[in-house]
């Protein structure tokens, strides 16, 4: 076999062993579905902890995403990648959820208290990757936070996106898939919440 | 071009979609207006600073919780929670259950009916059309009889009657409608059949397949073993061929680290952490419109894997090692700058896009999947 070959092979593999999954699970192949339960968990959990911003309710939330997704496992077409898909299961229930609470999950942070098992919402322990100083680690902890804050002020549209972008790191063809729609309203909803966030922040960034 | 269009462009201007030649008239006038560059900076910083959140950590027990409530909760009990999920308001269980069986009654009695005879509209004129088609209860007819795609149902009859009396199918309508394909049904409405969020969000979800039929819900099973202990029998079992490492897959769950694959009866091995692949790095580089990328395979006895070389702004070296993060490993060769405010900020407080725009020299490697 060429390089050629081989390097295309091993491109694919990843791709495949997904789809292998997917095929597995439709056969009702629990450990297939929990192959990638384990794959995905981290960022759908992520997602919803950062559109809820309480630690229970995102978990609630992403249990919700899994039983949905295993149950749906059939209808799903292929048409979008799986995590896509699971994103967009997981933007709807957290948007059911938004509306069921009709409230504002308060973020309570100390900046000196330990982490408890996962249970606060940021991690005080972990170091932001860029810090080269405790002052400037605390400094970049300290923004982190006013930025979660500013950013669960924002409606549903404009934080979703900003969640799905800034912090998922999708892209915008991703993010329009998401949310089913277009590429344009992407764009604009996002210029928007970043305008929105910057008016809230324009004093300490 | 303006200040007031840059601001406008901002956004995309940092995300790089942003043709090339708006890209460049953004550039000119960036160098020249220090408010511009100023706000560019601003928005950097926040967007740098929402790249560097860490990711909090899901409950230990998050997949044995999924598991248990996938094999604990009736197949109802997902119906009504999607139903309960329509109202603003939380209902007391007793009622909401007590509307359950109400629906479920309803759709049981629905279910013995003879099928809907052909129905007729009017059309603007007043004449009589007979619309060759009995869209809602083929439907209906298609769809698997479980209960807990009864909301799906009930959303698809909504969209199916929406689209009959907006659109007026005819039969040859309908059977285009049927298989799913909108925008050949009505070419002219297509834009607005595309943007039909509520049909699609249930295409994406996954509950309506494309030809209308309804997801079937799978038989509920029985009790989960916990993985870990499925993977000690497994081990155990003289009827599956097993991976030498097999025990160590075992111990190395408990760590969280690593997943075991099952495919055709044969265990392996990949990392949870895993190396990101050549087709996700040039589908990351294209996004960011890099050009000039050089590929180079690495030989076996430095290795094995693939050497990308290639150049980026300075602006994007947090985007670039943000994307990569969450997809999985590189190894860098060459160490990347740390981008900080005070790098591209003057003393005056503007900024220099100029050293935004430097292009920094990258090179790294995607090893081989151990």
């Amino acid at each position: 076999m060429g390089n050629d070959a081989i390097r295309e092979k091993e491109v694919l593999q990843g791709a495949e062993e997904e789809d292998s999954l997917i095929l597995l699970c439709r056969d009702g192949d629990r450990e297939a579905f929990n192959s990638l339960m384990l794959k995905y968990h981290r960022r759908v959990f992520n997602t919803a902890l950062r559109m809820l911003g309480d630690y229970s309710q995102a978990d609630e939330a992403a249990q919700d995403v899994f039983v949905r997704a295993y149950r749906g496992i059939q209808g799903f077409r292929q048409q979008s990648s799986f995590l896509t898909w699971l994103y967009a299961i997981t933007v709807n229930i957290v948007r059911n959820k938004m509306k069921q609470n009709c409230r504002i999950s308060r973020l309570n942070v100390s900046l000196d208290a330990a982490v408890d098992n996962g249970e606060s919402s940021l991690r005080q322990e972990v170091p932001d990757r860029q810090s080269a100083a405790p002052d400037k680690a605390l400094l970049n902890k300290e923004k982190q936070i006013l930025i979660y804050k500013a950013i669960r002020s924002l409606d549903a549209d404009f934080r979703v996106v900003v969640v799905l972008r800034d912090m998922q790191m999708l892209s915008y063809e991703e993010i329009a898939q998401v949310l089913a729609v277009n590429i344009g309203t992407v764009k604009s909803r996002l210029f928007r919440a970043r305008q929105m966030l910057q008016e809230s922040l324009k004093d300490v960034i | 071009m303006q200040c007031k269009e840059c601001r406008q462009l901002l956004s995309q201007f940092l995300d790089g979609q942003l043709d090339s030649q708006r890209q460049k008239k953004m550039q000119e006038h960036l160098t020249g207006c220090p408010d511009c560059s100023s706000a560019l900076a601003s928005i950097t910083e926040m967007v740098n600073v929402m790249h560097s959140m860490q990711e909090a950590e899901p409950p230990a027990d998050f997949l044995q919780k999924v598991n248990a409530r996938i094999d604990s909760v009736p197949w109802w009990h997902d119906v009504l929670e999607r139903l309960v999920g329509l109202w603003p308001q939380r209902l007391p269980m007793q009622a909401a259950a007590v509307l359950a069986t109400l629906v479920l009654a309803v759709y049981i009695s629905n279910q013995l009916k003879p099928a809907i005879p052909l129905r007729t509209e009017k059309n603007v004129s007043g004449q009589m059309r007979t619309a060759e088609t009995s869209c809602p209860c083929a439907i209906s007819q298609k769809a698997e009889m479980t209960a807990p795609t009864l909301k799906n149902e009930l959303q698809v009859k909504e969209a199916v009657d929406e689209l009959r009396s907006e659109y007026k199918f005819t039969g040859k309508d309908a059977d285009y409608y049927h298989g799913g394909d909108f925008e050949k049904a009505r070419p002219d409405k297509g834009a607005r059949l595309r943007d039909n969020k509520e049909k699609r969000q249930l295409m994406l979800s996954g509950e309506v397949k494309s030809d209308g039929a309804v997801s079937k819900m799978p038989a509920p099973q029985q009790q989960q073993i916990p993985l870990e202990d499925t993977l000690k029998n497994k081990a155990a079992s003289a009827d599956v061929p097993v991976t030498p490492l097999s025990k160590a897959v075992v111990v190395e769950l408990k760590e969280g680290n690593f997943i075991a694959a099952n495919r055709q009866q044969k265990w392996t091995v990949s990392s949870a952490v895993r190396k990101v692949t050549e087709q996700e790095m040039l589908s990351v580089l294209k996004e960011m419109h890099v050009s000039g990328i050089e590929q180079e395979k690495i030989s076996a006895a430095e290795g094995s894997g693939t050497l990308f070389r290639f150049t980026i702004a300075l602006r994007q070296v947090s985007i670039l090692l943000s994307r990569l993060e969450k997809m999985g490993e590189v190894t860098l060769v060459t160490p990347l700058p740390v981008v900080r405010p005070e790098a591209y900020t003057s003393a005056r407080g503007g900024i220099n896009p100029k050293v935004l725009e430097q292009l920094i020299p990258v090179e790294l490697t995607l090893e081989k999947s151990r």
